[in-house]
């Protein structure tokens, strides 16, 4: 009963507190001061407990895969001679040591980069086998993708001189319509989900155990 | 050819991601684990210093800020997550956050996207971009409007909606391949340029 | 018919190939297309900045990791260097970790061209958890408590005037995708926003543009290309639109390609 009201009761009076608080005006000076503690000081720490607690969940399945021997526990091992790699250089050299800086762009970058360019050549591939005009509102998605590629680069200018235009028409106008219809949505939906979290009507974050 | 132990590392980490374009292979899954390693270690060594360090360590034991102790604890609670007997104290960490992030964030959602995009909206319809932007608008909602049949007038305007919806898509579809492509130049760049001084500047 | 059949079920390994000659080509061959007319919201950012008075203050704010530092990174460095050049104070956070690294880098590259002094003329606050971008406005000093090399933000001189959005001409936030600072910095504190985003979240942010709640945008390797026109120091951004031209091209190619062999070879099926 409590451990599961007293989370409930929490999320309400926090949520109430800090609404009310967004009305009061800047120039109350306790209210002030009281804000800027929380948002400066008291919530970094408890952000810095979630981001160690995330770490470490990371690190117990490396460390239950090696230890059980699963699957692909080779791979965990090399995880965590990465992990080892990084706080070795950067907590015996510090944050502001050569060997972090040179460990970030020789290892990390590269990794991190080539990880996302990859995605060039699969989106070359499906564009090819499956961008196709089968449809009408289809032909429309393929001819404005087709105008604002030709209108971002040198080429667009060759072809018609006011493209770039053209397609800073089609950003500012239609597409912006379309972007916010769509935002609107969206907001509404964290509205709703909001106030249903504030009420405890929204209570998936408490687990299903008792 | 670089000389450079650095950039050799870099670009013989690169090649092994790019193995995969070929095949799924132990070198490139060997990469990948790397990758989630150094990124895990870099995060614990920029937190430790530029949190924990500042924030928890320094207040409480250099200049004696006890009451740094309550949102310690606060945070503490989450530990709990590895006791499955005392999981549940996490959860007054959780609806702590929750409870403040949701109560300052929704009069801000009101304020930043909702009031505001509504206001954007109220055009002068005197010239074709202003009336544009209003049918457009009104049209991709009732197209996302689901508590009615799609019938009528309704029908008529949600079709307008999906050809705005479309506009919208091949925008981004297009800016997407801008960006990816740009990705790849940035890899290539370094492979040919910094690693076998191929590219010339 | 039959090529048509044989172009529809092409070995993906060799479209991989093309896009890898059509982007490294342009590179090896320098091809110098044109770069012409500047976008407007590319435009709005360099005049805001243009009228900064000397000594104002920039935060660029890094929320982003190295995965698009090839979109983003030609575009951070154009602003600060545009910064330096005005005499304008950089001040730089990182949003997220991993980006901590990268607004390093940008800072060591613009300080060493315009010989600008660090704590003095810019400062990297590095990373920080809980909610930096409300936090700032309330009181960046508490909400960094030292910079990114641990010296504490009170002793620098960079720092002295600067407490909180309102000492603070532009914010200029380089993200992935959206931006956090809309609903904090610029509703709460009326700060003036610029965002540099990847070309996969420009238009997603064209809506506040036209609200002006963003002063003005950056979307994509072209934005930063046109900014290092500008301010006329062509770098990687100019450098880089060859390649991305030519694999516009090819995808367009592509496209273009295998929409005809599907129609060519339904019509036989049919």
């Amino acid at each position: 009963m409590f451990k599961r009201k007293l989370p409930l009761v929490l999320t309400f009076v926090g949520g109430v507190v800090m609404i009310m608080w967004f009305f009061i005006p800047r120039s109350n000076q306790p209210a002030q001061i009281f804000f800027t503690e929380l948002t400066t000081r008291w919530m970094p720490i408890i952000g810095a407990f979630f981001l160690l607690i995330g770490l470490a969940s990371l690190l117990k399945l490396h460390y239950a895969k090696i230890a059980h021997q699963r699957e692909g526990w080779g791979y965990s091992v090399i995880t965590f001679a990465g992990i080892a790699f990084m706080c070795i250089v950067g907590f015996g050299w510090g944050a502001k040591g050569v060997p972090l800086a040179k460990a970030y762009e020789s290892v990390f970058i590269p990794l991190d980069s080539t990880m996302f360019s990859i995605l060039a050549f699969y989106m070359a591939s499906a564009a090819f086998r499956a961008f196709r005009a089968r449809t009408i509102v289809a032909t429309i998605l393929l001819v404005t993708a087709f105008i604002v590629m030709l209108g971002r680069v040198s080429f667009g200018t060759s072809i018609w001189d006011g493209l770039p235009s053209f397609t800073e028409w089609i950003m500012t106008v239609p597409n912006m319509a379309q972007k916010r219809g769509i935002l609107l949505g969206i907001c509404l939906g964290m509205l709703a989900t909001s106030l249903k979290i504030i009420f405890g009507i929204e209570r998936s974050y408490l687990g299903s155990k008792e | 050819m670089a000389t450079d132990i650095y950039v050799w590392i870099a670009a013989l980490l690169t090649l092994s991601i790019y193995s995969f374009l070929y095949k799924d292979n132990p070198l490139y899954k060997a990469a990948e684990h790397l990758f989630v390693g150094a990124s895990v270690g870099y995060s614990i060594v920029i937190t430790y210093y530029q949190a924990v360090l500042p924030r928890l360590i320094n207040p409480i034991f250099q200049e004696g800020d006890w009451v740094m102790i309550f949102p310690t604890l606060i945070g503490f609670l989450m530990v709990s997550r590895f006791f499955p007997k005392y999981d549940w104290l996490s959860r007054i960490t959780i609806a702590f956050m929750l409870g403040i992030s949701t109560g300052i964030n929704l009069p801000l959602i009101i304020q930043a996207s909702l009031l505001k995009q509504l206001q954007g909206t109220m055009l002068p319809m005197t010239d074709i971009n202003s009336i544009l932007i209003v049918i457009g608008v009104l049209c991709v909602m009732i197209y996302f409007f689901f508590s009615s049949e799609h019938k009528g007038i309704v029908n008529t305007t949600s079709k307008i909606g999906i050809l705005f919806i479309m506009v919208g898509f091949g925008a981004s579809f297009g800016y997407t391949v801008m960006a990816r492509i740009s990705l790849l130049i940035g890899r290539l760049e370094f492979l040919f340029g910094d690693w076998i001084h191929l590219i010339k500047y | 018919m039959k090529f048509w059949e044989m172009l529809s079920k092409l070995d993906r390994r060799i479209i991989f190939a093309l896009v890898f000659l059509a982007v490294l080509l342009p590179l090896v061959f320098k091809m110098g297309l044109p770069i012409k007319g500047i976008q407007p919201p590319v435009k709005a950012i360099y005049d805001h900045i243009e009228k900064l008075p000397e000594g104002s203050t920039v935060l660029i704010s890094i929320t982003y990791s190295p995965s698009t530092m090839p979109e983003l990174y030609p575009m951070t460095l154009a602003v600060i260097r545009h910064c330096f050049r005005q005499n304008i104070k950089v001040v730089c956070v990182s949003l997220g970790i991993t980006g901590v690294g990268i607004g390093e880098m940008a800072l060591q590259e613009a300080a060493k061209e315009y010989n600008k002094q660090e704590g003095v003329d810019y400062v990297n606050l590095g990373f920080q958890t809980g909610p930096v971008t409300l936090g700032m406005g309330q009181d960046i000093h508490k909400t960094y408590p030292t910079d990114y090399k641990g010296i504490k933000v009170a002793e620098l001189p960079v720092m002295k005037n600067v407490k909180t959005y309102k000492d603070i001409g532009l914010i200029v936030d380089y993200t992935a995708s959206g931006t956090g600072y809309i609903g904090t910095a610029v509703t709460m504190y009326n700060a003036n926003l610029a965002v540099g985003v990847t070309a996969v979240g420009a238009a997603d942010l064209y809506p506040y543009l036209q609200t002006k709640q963003i002063i003005g945008l950056m979307g994509g390797l072209r934005s930063a290309a046109e900014y290092e026109l500008l301010i006329e120091k062509p770098d990687k951004g100019c450098i880089r639109m060859d390649s991305q031209s030519i694999a516009h091209l090819l995808i367009l190619i592509l496209i273009v390609v295998g929409n005809i062999a599907y129609f060519v070879t339904r019509r036989k099926r049919t």
